[in-house]
């Protein structure tokens, strides 16, 4: 029995290499039994039991997945604004106006400040 | 080195024929015994007491039977991905005891994790996904959540003698030719390393049969949801070539514990009488002992599954590694 000590980055390309040989002829081998037994039939992909045809839409389309996702990560906070903002009491309607309103007249104020003098 | 010997070590012995013997072998050995156990037969016709079945199988998936194609499906690659899966354990063979030519390295244990774990994993990834599949996918995606778990556990459980056979001075540290050559001393060397050894086989246990995909754990190909989960669009030589694999891997996990755990055939040496009856009855005892766990449960379900490996193969693994630790620096 001989022992052979390598580095560790030595035995690892090794038998990296040992390992693409091996696959490569086993590979080789395979294809020489199979090649000539591969058949079409049948070829349509079955979902829940329904062929293709049937069922059109393998999977949603892109814009109702895009909306899915949209939905389900803003409805939490969707869920907040509306339990904070309709309390049904008139007075806070009116203070959370007020403050959108201003925070919006803020916005405005800025865009005119940086179009008239910083530009 | 030796380049005869080295083809001749990875094609014929410990390599590609008498692994795949093995595999079968060991297939056949898996059935009989599973169905004993169950009241059934099992395979008896071909071959004395069916012996030569699963050969059989083989043989007529190879030949016989013809691949089918599907509209998305991409052949040569499911049979690359599958080949590399079935030849990444096969050359890991080469650093166990059980090699005429023993290739060795420090810290050749990540070698060896980098081809059972990662290359094979990657192999089955590709050739899985080669044939999509609605069912395919959901057994993928479990396979993917079992492995996640499952490849830490392993790869805990044989740090354990790893790193016990290099702190007793073996060279090169932390090889799996230490850890397999010195493996038996360890269950009698102190009673912490006993604990540890114990620990690290339990979770080695539970974690191979969920990476074999056997009964509590074959969640991925679970018949009765999921067709056959990831491998439902096989057939032929690809389905032949599944099986190999798969059977392959089952003998080299059987020689992972048998060496690893259990020290092979030492203290004698390989070729006497007493080395070759020690390491086959070994052999033998660590499939049973995987046969009989597959044979007496049911399935679980995928939480219960992961749930199941953690508490009592990833928890057991890494309790092991403590206890090393505490051997190491303590004692």
């Amino acid at each position: 029995m001989n022992i052979m000590v390598f580095d560790p980055f030595t035995a690892t390309i090794l038998l990296t290499s040992a390992m693409a040989l091996l696959a490569s002829i086993v590979y080789i081998l395979v294809l020489s039994i199979r090649r000539a037994r591969v058949t079409q039939i049948g070829e349509e992909m079955y979902i829940g039991g329904e062929s293709e045809d049937i069922l059109s839409l393998k999977v949603p389309s892109i814009l109702a997945l895009y909306w899915g996702i949209i939905r389900r990560s803003w409805k939490e906070a969707f869920d907040i604004l509306r339990d904070v903002i309709h309390s049904g009491i008139l007075n806070e309607w009116y203070g959370y106006m007020s403050i959108w309103l201003s925070f919006l007249l803020l916005l405005s104020i800025i865009a005119i400040a940086i179009y008239m003098y910083i530009r | 080195m030796d380049l005869t010997l080295m083809l001749i070590s990875i094609f014929v012995f410990p390599g590609l024929i008498f692994i795949a013997s093995l595999a079968l072998f060991s297939e056949w050995f898996f059935r009989k015994l599973a169905a004993r156990m169950q009241n059934r037969m099992g395979p008896s016709y071909t071959g004395p007491i069916g012996v030569l079945q699963p050969f059989a199988d083989l043989i007529k998936l190879l030949i016989a039977k013809e691949v089918k194609k599907q509209r998305y499906s991409a052949t040569a690659i499911a049979e690359i991905g599958l080949i590399i899966s079935l030849s990444s354990i096969i050359v890991s063979l080469l650093l166990l005891p059980i090699s005429p030519i023993r290739l060795t390295a420090p810290y050749d244990i990540v070698i060896f994790i980098y081809f059972y774990a990662v290359w094979h994993v990657i192999g089955l990834l590709i050739a899985v996904l080669a044939y999509p599949n609605p069912f395919t996918v959901a057994g993928l995606s479990r396979l993917i959540a079992i492995t996640v778990v499952v490849e830490p556990t392993i790869f805990a459980a044989l740090l354990i003698p790893t790193i016990l056979t290099s702190n007793m001075g073996c060279t090169p540290p932390y090889s799996i030719i230490c850890a397999s050559t010195y493996s038996w001393k360890l269950w009698l060397e102190s009673p912490l390393s006993f604990i540890a050894m114990a620990l690290g086989l339990v979770s080695m246990l539970i974690a191979s049969q969920a990476k074999l995909g056997l009964k509590p754990f074959d969640i991925p190909e679970a018949e009765q949801e999921l067709i056959a989960g990831h491998i439902t669009e096989y057939s032929g030589s690809l389905l032949a070539l599944y099986n190999l694999s798969h059977d392959i891997k089952l003998a080299f996990t059987a020689i992972i514990i048998t060496y690893i755990f259990l020290g092979g055939p030492y203290p004698y040496r390989h070729l006497s009488i007493a080395g070759l009856a020690l390491l086959i009855l070994k052999y033998i005892v660590s499939l049973t002992v995987l046969t009989i766990i597959r044979a007496s449960f049911g399935r679980l379900r995928i939480d219960q599954g992961l749930n199941i490996i953690m508490k009592y193969g990833l928890v057991p693994s890494i309790l092991g590694l403590i206890v090393v630790i505490i051997k190491m620096f303590l004692l």
